[in-house]
């Protein structure tokens, strides 16, 4: 065992041993089916299992790659992580709050989340006025133009 | 053509007056959701509706199509939708009978509303034109002598062409294998390459690919007046008839009145002359069960397409 | 002299016109992911019922080929396939964008979509009855073994990570199965709840995995999404066709690539700019270069998935058996139109469809000039937005054409979910292509499988329904030679390089 792993080996190893508790969930499930519909699960899940376990043993004893940069100075988790948050936010919240409102929301706290450049009056107007810009436009191409019923919420 | 299109005009007008102004349905365009791929039986029903229901109305009909777990995906997002009028639906049968039986498939067929039904498209064996079958009696007695090898192309499995071929089975007395494939096009395709050696299918892929395939069987009670040479089953001692019916449906949320007109602007489509010979053309068979009959006809069909599935042993609730 | 008649009739100021509406509407549709050439062309369709057939048919044509092109736009500027057909064009076209050549990959992309447009009409306009015999050969074994084929290219795709590229698929294939199977019937890894009976959608799939992980990273440093370009704006059209020229042989085998692929029924777009692009990389010089921003790897998917588009109509106008989904609208308007499709359409219905074939190709051309310019306004657009501004947006590109495939929500929290699980796993070197590969991949191999197993079997004769059918054995023949053409082409190197050795030191 070493202990100069990067993450990214780590990452490997959990997502091998992940591989391979999916491939042995998905052999179980097979038992209900029917014969047909179980042959291609069956050998799909052989073959990942068989892959994974080579992945893990090959990271366990082959030596690392020289360490790459694995978080380069300057990238923001943060704002990834926010990023995330959000989205999820307005994923879920699409069909309570209905398209237009979850958009809007989304749309201005995503503004806040990717601006690297400080605020200022006339940088909150512009990015505002294309927020409700774009959205409008969106809105109107797809329930206007295309017909696709988008959920409704208590606003719009 | 001009000669035919006064007489729905006229008609139309007629109704819109005894009608009054009270409702004047469909007051917007409407959105009609196939849920199925395009190219189907269903969709093709839909494109030729949509013509006459915009000479009757002056709006359109919007065909979209939202396919996914054979129409259960659809079927079962119906109810969630607007309840006005202005959302319907394709309903298919035996599928919204079959899939509740099968499993938990997010409806219930009661939880459905069916409004109108048009028609329907006959189970029909088909073979490739250059087959060594000639008659059905020739594949029933192929099938008797070497049990199994017969093989069916059919759209789908636990689907009305599985069911068929179940039935043909059952009644003729034979041993068949059953292919299902992920349509009636590849279907249809596996067929014309010879991939198979028969399909089940529809008198609808006779009309469509005509002679490069030839109809053995039709399940009808009468022959098809376009297919005045081929037999139905029951000529041939096999008491099989039936198919795939077709239909719309609106969300449970629409109001009485509004199924009532849903179904009336259906039924004008359906007994237009123009779509008769239509249907005729493409070996549709067109049926007429407006909003009232719908009821009695479904608990018709449930009683018939529920027994073959128990025999099939596809049912689980 | 006919011919003549039919195209000046397709060159009418209203055809005209409509090939240039339906050019232009198609590709802002097929650039935006979510929107599908399949649905502007079934809202479309009631339009032109009041058109006769033959315009009618150039409009719907026209938006298809052209929605076809602007998946390559997004693919390009954001990683994003904008259609399932554009995947690969997101291989060479991005890293392209990167470095600031972003201009140069949409003017490749544009001249290789009219060659590939081109070729595949001129096999529609000239040889389409026997080639339509192509679809018919094709039975259960051999879309079985094209299948494995498409997946063996996993290997060509990930050098040097084979392991992580076969497991990535095999995750595609899982995605692949959850739903109600076609074969057998069963409700297959849905844990339960009907919200995955339908299955992950592969646009879906398509829009997380290509898409969340770009604004993911996009938003974690102040850098440009885009490199500007060193040698300035501009079309760099000489450069391009200096480059088609350098790459005509790549241009020619990926066009006729597509057409076969085309005609396929089921096979698609996505397919065959994959085969392509696998053979334009192995008979490359510079093989190393592929992924890394080789225009030739842009040529060649490009041209591939616009020439499925002339394939896929084969099939569809002398069967009666459409090739794409696009291709099944298609027909139903031309059923509307009282027009009956099958062998005798050529001869019975020559006018109408001899119009509608040289409006396909006038459609194609006229991508040149309104591409170009859309796509310059398309790069410059995604240059100038801040950042800031740009972030979101590309996000609710994402939920919108997740929303818009079956106006269900459920889909939006399937496209989220797997583009985050799709990152983390990006991370640990699991790319998406694979993933992706094996989600397309997974039902067609499956069905084949099961089918020929089932006909086999009834035919007493397993082992020659899978390994005694001439097609077959080649497309076998194929796969074995993607597989092991890495490791075949470095012994042989080696083996000339220590020949030459050899000779010197005598």
């Amino acid at each position: 065992m070493r202990n100069d792993w990067t993450v990214r080996d780590v990452g490997t190893v959990v997502a091998g041993l992940i591989f391979i508790l999916l491939g042995a969930w998905m052999i179980r499930e097979s038992f209900a089916m029917s014969p047909l519909g179980s042959v291609f699960p069956r050998t799909i899940a052989a073959v990942m299992i068989v892959c994974s376990v080579m992945l893990v043993v090959q990271r366990l004893y082959r030596r690392p790659a020289p360490p790459a940069d694995e978080n380069p100075a300057g990238e923001s988790t943060g704002r990834r992580l926010a990023l995330v948050a959000v989205m999820a936010a307005w994923v879920f919240l699409l069909p309570v709050l209905g398209f237009f409102t979850s958009s809007l929301l989304a749309f201005l706290v995503l503004l806040a989340v990717a601006n690297y450049d400080g605020w200022n009056l006339r940088r909150v107007l512009v990015y505002g006025a294309s927020a409700v810009g774009i959205i409008v436009a969106f809105y109107l191409v797809f329930v206007e133009l295309l017909l696709l019923p988008m959920p409704r919420g208590f606003l719009i | 053509m001009h000669r035919f299109s006064t007489v729905p005009m006229l008609f139309a007008a007629a109704l819109a007056l005894t009608a009054g102004s009270a409702a004047a349905y469909p007051d917007k365009d409407v959105n009609y959701i196939i849920p199925f791929n395009p190219g189907g039986e269903s969709d093709i029903a839909a494109r030729l509706q949509q013509p006459l229901f915009n000479e009757l109305t002056g709006k359109q009909l919007i065909v979209k199509y939202q396919a996914g777990a054979g129409g259960a995906q659809a079927w079962s997002q119906l109810n969630n939708m607007e309840g006005d009028g202005h959302t319907i639906m394709g309903m298919n049968l035996p599928h919204i009978i079959l899939q509740p039986m099968q499993q938990d498939v997010g409806y219930k067929t009661e939880d459905l509303v069916p409004v109108y039904y048009f028609h329907y498209t006959p189970d029909a064996i088909l073979v490739p034109a250059d087959s060594q079958f000639q008659t059905i009696q020739d594949l029933v007695d192929y099938a008797k002598q070497n049990p199994g090898m017969v093989t069916f192309s059919g759209s789908g499995s636990n689907s009305a062409n599985h069911l068929a071929q179940q039935r043909f089975d059952e009644l003729a007395g034979v041993t068949t294998t059953y292919i299902p494939f992920g349509g009636t096009g590849p279907s249809v395709t596996a067929l014309l390459g010879n991939q198979v050696m028969a399909s089940m299918g529809y008198s609808t892929v006779a009309a469509n690919q005509g002679d490069q395939v030839r109809m053995l069987a039709v399940a009808t009670d009468e022959r098809l007046p376009n297919f005045p040479d081929v037999p139905t089953f029951r000529e041939a001692g096999i008491d099989m008839v039936g198919g795939a019916y077709r239909g719309v449906g609106v969300p449970k949320s629409t109001p009485e009145e509004v199924r009532q007109e849903v179904s009336d602007v259906f039924q004008r489509i359906n007994n237009d002359p123009r779509m008769v010979q239509q249907m005729e053309d493409g070996a549709f068979v067109v049926i007429d069960v407006p909003y009232g009959e719908v009821d009695a006809f479904m608990a018709e069909r449930a009683a018939e397409i529920g027994g073959i599935a128990q025999r099939m042993g596809i049912t689980q609730n | 002299m006919e011919m003549l008649g039919y195209f000046l009739q397709a060159l009418t100021p209203l055809n005209f016109a409509l090939a240039v509406a339906g050019v232009v509407l198609g590709t802002v549709i097929g650039a935006l992911p979510g929107l599908s050439a399949t649905m502007a062309v079934a809202v479309l369709v009631p339009f032109t019922f009041g058109m006769d057939p033959a315009s009618g048919l150039i409009a719907l044509g026209a938006i298809y080929t052209g929605a076809i092109y602007g998946g390559a736009f997004a693919a390009i500027l954001v990683n994003t396939p904008g259609t399932p057909s554009s995947i690969a064009t997101t291989f060479d076209g991005f890293p392209m964008a990167r470095r600031g050549d972003g201009n140069l990959a949409v003017t490749l992309a544009t001249l290789a979509s009219v060659t590939g447009g081109v070729v595949g009409g001129l096999f529609l306009l000239l040889v389409s009855p026997p080639l339509a015999t192509v679809a018919l050969a094709f039975g259960p074994p051999e879309y079985f073994w094209l299948a494995v084929f498409g997946l063996t290219l996993i290997s060509a795709l990930s050098v040097g990570n084979m392991l992580k590229g076969l497991i990535g698929a095999c995750f595609g294939l899982f995605l692949a199965m959850m739903g109600v199977a076609v074969v057998g019937g069963d409700t297959r890894f849905t844990l339960g709840s009907h919200l995955l009976l339908g299955g992950v959608d592969v646009i879906a799939a398509l829009i997380g995995l290509y898409c969340i992980p770009v604004i993911i990273d996009l938003v974690a440093t102040p850098d440009p999404h885009l490199k500007v370009s060193p040698q300035g704006g501009g079309f760099r059209l000489a450069e391009a066709l200096r480059l088609c020229w350098r790459g005509k042989w790549n241009l020619m085998r990926s066009s006729v690539v597509g057409t076969v692929v085309g005609i396929l029924p089921g096979a698609g777009g996505s397919i065959a700019s994959l085969v392509a692009y696998s053979e334009a990389r192995r008979s490359s010089r510079h093989p190393q270069e592929f992924g890394k921003g080789a225009p030739d790897g842009v040529l060649a998917t490009e041209s591939a998935n616009n020439a499925t588009v002339g394939g896929g109509f084969i099939p569809t106008l002398v069967l009666g058996i459409p090739g794409t989904p696009p291709d099944a609208v298609i027909l139903g308007a031309l059923l509307v139109q009282g027009i009956r499709t099958g062998p005798t359409l050529f001869t019975a219905q020559g006018p109408i469809v001899y119009t509608f074939i040289f409006g396909l190709l006038i459609a194609t051309v006229l991508m040149l000039p309104t591409g170009l310019l859309l796509g310059r306004y398309a790069y410059k657009s995604i240059i100038a937005i801040p950042k800031a501004v740009l972030v979101p947006t590309v996000a609710m590109l994402t939920v919108v054409g997740s929303y818009a495939v079956h106006n269900n929500s459920d889909d939006v929290i399937v496209m989220f979910v797997l583009g985050v699980v799709g990152w983390v796993l990006n991370r640990f070197g699991f790319a998406p292509s694979p993933i992706v590969l094996g989600l397309i991949l997974g039902p067609i191999a499956e069905q084949g499988f099961v089918q020929s197993w089932l006909i086999g079997n009834a035919q007493g004769n397993l082992a020659g329904m899978f390994f005694g059918r001439p097609i077959s054995l080649a497309i076998v023949a194929l796969s074995v030679l993607t597989l092991f053409y890495p490791i075949l082409a470095e012994l042989w190197r080696s083996r000339t390089a220590r020949r030459l050795e050899a000779r010197d030191a005598k």
